[in-house]
């Protein structure tokens, strides 16, 4: 019973993914045939040609570097809120929320308005700050819960054996946290990569990044393109994930799901 | 000096996320009629009052609040059930049920329609398996005026993240607690719904708040997925905000104010619920 009704929920994932395999090759596929009439792939390489590329590796590119800024920023934050006491703190945590619990809708609003006033409006930097900001809290949250339990006193006994404040971070304290920041700016990838209406309005449609070009054709029912970059976007979100999101649950025992909160 | 220290690591922080802060406050005065860049200099409160009479509105906020509310709701009792389901398993974290983490939003409402609209895989399926003559004769079951499309796209992406939070404890839990339960000799049903269940409330209900805010002020899904008639809130309020005349904008920041409005109570609600979990969590530990 137990095992029928996880195998059920298995299915419920590996259905869609198996559908978007047939769809992406499909040739004809009427209603109500239960498999495709012919397979082609024709239109796969008339779509996946020099520019289409050149987006997906920009596209990677700049939402690799949206994670490693929120990552660098998130990681100093994460210490001061783990390690130490101050006036102040709860007000800081309770701003932190501000990115995941207002309607993303709203505040992206603001985001345009803002990066309209420093006049970076419709340029690939402007989208790469806005992705770090919705990035943020969840970098900041999975990073605490390990700064926590990893603590100061190793880098201390480091200190009083006679190292400097920085040789103490750099060969104590970073090392033990080195899983966790690649799983962290992983996670950020993942849901920078993923990010459609916040790149269409702080970018303007001029700034094409790889959901630009898949969403349309979604929208606008072309089933075989929309197969095809679904699983392009899949396979590139899902790998990232899978290759580097699990390297710090088997390093820290007990530590918080890499993926928390995540959307 | 050390003082400081805590806050001069927080300043990159507070600076990307005060300067968003910040900046909704200029929707907030353009919603209160103060929009310089359109010739608007006086503050009036007849937007709110336009806006809040406006049945638009109402349509929207109800659809939103129930796609939220049902989204929320489906994906915590899922995300339970199936947590307690892969407890006594030996690999409790499957990458397999972890993937729709990892799948970005288009994605997965591509998915709900090749399973659910009218030529989707669920039509075939009933035309193989009962006759079903045409397309159409399939129940509308995405861009519907009951959001099951939306609804079901959410609680696919939302029931691993659920699991993801309530495992740990959940398995935490029954290690202990209700090993207790049972040695006292409580039914397995018993013990899971009067000890682990109340004991993992803490963390699904702030993942029930994080889902519910998600849903309620979200874009993508409700866009590709949702009815045309009343349209989801974030689509109508974009819709405003993406009017040409200038003199519009304050309606616009009116229906943006109003969300971030609900913004400001599902955070109070998850510091109160993230409180009670930081306690709970105490209390397990020792």
């Amino acid at each position: 019973m137990k095992k029928l009704l996880l195998f059920l929920c298995g299915l419920c994932i590996l259905l869609p993914l198996g559908m978007l395999v047939l769809y992406a090759f499909a040739g004809r596929w009427p209603w109500p045939a239960l498999f495709p009439e012919s397979f082609s792939a024709a239109r796969l390489y008339d779509t996946l040609d020099g520019s289409t590329l050149s987006v997906l590796l920009r596209s990677i590119g700049s939402s690799f570097l949206s994670a490693l800024l929120s990552t660098l920023v998130a990681a100093p934050a994460a210490r001061a809120i783990a390690c130490y006491h101050f006036p102040g703190k709860r007000i800081i945590r309770a701003l932190l929320l501000a990115p995941v619990l207002l309607p993303s809708t709203a505040y992206f609003v603001g985001l345009q308005t803002l990066f309209t006033r420093l006049g970076i409006i419709d340029t690939t930097l402007a989208v790469i700050l806005s992705h770090a900001i919705v990035i943020l809290p969840y970098g900041v949250w999975t990073l605490t819960d390990v700064m926590n339990s990893v603590g100061l006193g190793l880098e201390e006994q480091a200190r009083s054996l006679g190292a400097s404040p920085f040789s103490a971070l750099a060969t104590v304290t970073l090392p033990l946290l080195l899983p966790a920041l690649v799983s962290v700016t992983a996670l950020g990838f993942v849901i920078s990569f993923g990010q459609y209406f916040l790149t269409l309005m702080i970018g303007g449609g001029r700034v094409r990044t790889f959901a630009m070009l898949a969403v349309p054709y979604i929208q606008g029912g072309d089933r075989q393109l929309s197969a095809l970059y679904s699983l392009i976007f899949v396979g590139i979100s899902a790998g990232i994930y899978s290759l580097f999101g699990g390297i710090m649950a088997r390093h820290y025992k007990d530590a918080a799901a890499i993926g928390k909160g995540a959307m | 000096m050390r003082r400081f220290l805590p806050y001069g690591l927080l300043l990159p922080v507070l600076l990307m996320v005060g300067l968003l802060v910040f900046s909704l406050l200029d929707g907030l005065l353009q919603s209160l009629g103060y929009f310089p860049a359109a010739g608007l200099n006086n503050f009036t409160l007849s937007y709110y009052k336009a806006v809040l009479g406006d049945s638009t509105l109402h349509g929207s906020l109800a659809y939103s609040l129930y796609l939220a509310l049902v989204s929320a709701l489906l994906s915590t009792l899922g995300g339970i059930g199936l947590s307690a389901l892969l407890l006594r398993c030996k690999k409790p974290d499957s990458w397999l049920f972890r993937l729709p983490i990892a799948m970005p939003h288009a994605v997965v409402a591509f998915f709900a329609i090749i399973l659910l609209s009218q030529t989707g895989l669920f039509s075939r399926l009933a035309a193989a398996l009962m006759g079903m003559e045409e397309p159409g004769a399939f129940p509308l079951l995405v861009q519907d005026k009951a959001g099951f499309g939306v609804i079901f796209a959410y609680v696919f992406k939302q029931i691993p993240y659920v699991m993801s939070v309530v495992i740990l404890l959940m398995r935490r839990v029954s290690g202990t607690y209700t090993e207790a339960a049972r040695t006292l000799g409580a039914s397995p049903r018993r013990a899971f719904f009067s000890v682990t269940l109340p004991l993992c409330m803490p963390a699904v209900s702030t993942a029930f708040i994080i889902i519910f805010a998600y849903a309620f002020g979200a874009y993508e899904l409700p866009f590709l997925l949702g009815a045309t008639l009343p349209r989801a809130l974030p689509v109508q309020a974009n819709m405003e905000f993406l009017s040409p005349d200038l003199r519009h904008r304050p309606y616009a920041m009116v229906y943006n104010s109003l969300m971030l409005l609900f913004g400001v109570l599902f955070i109070a609600l998850y510091l109160a619920a993230f409180k009670k979990l930081t306690g709970d969590n105490k209390a397990v530990k020792s």
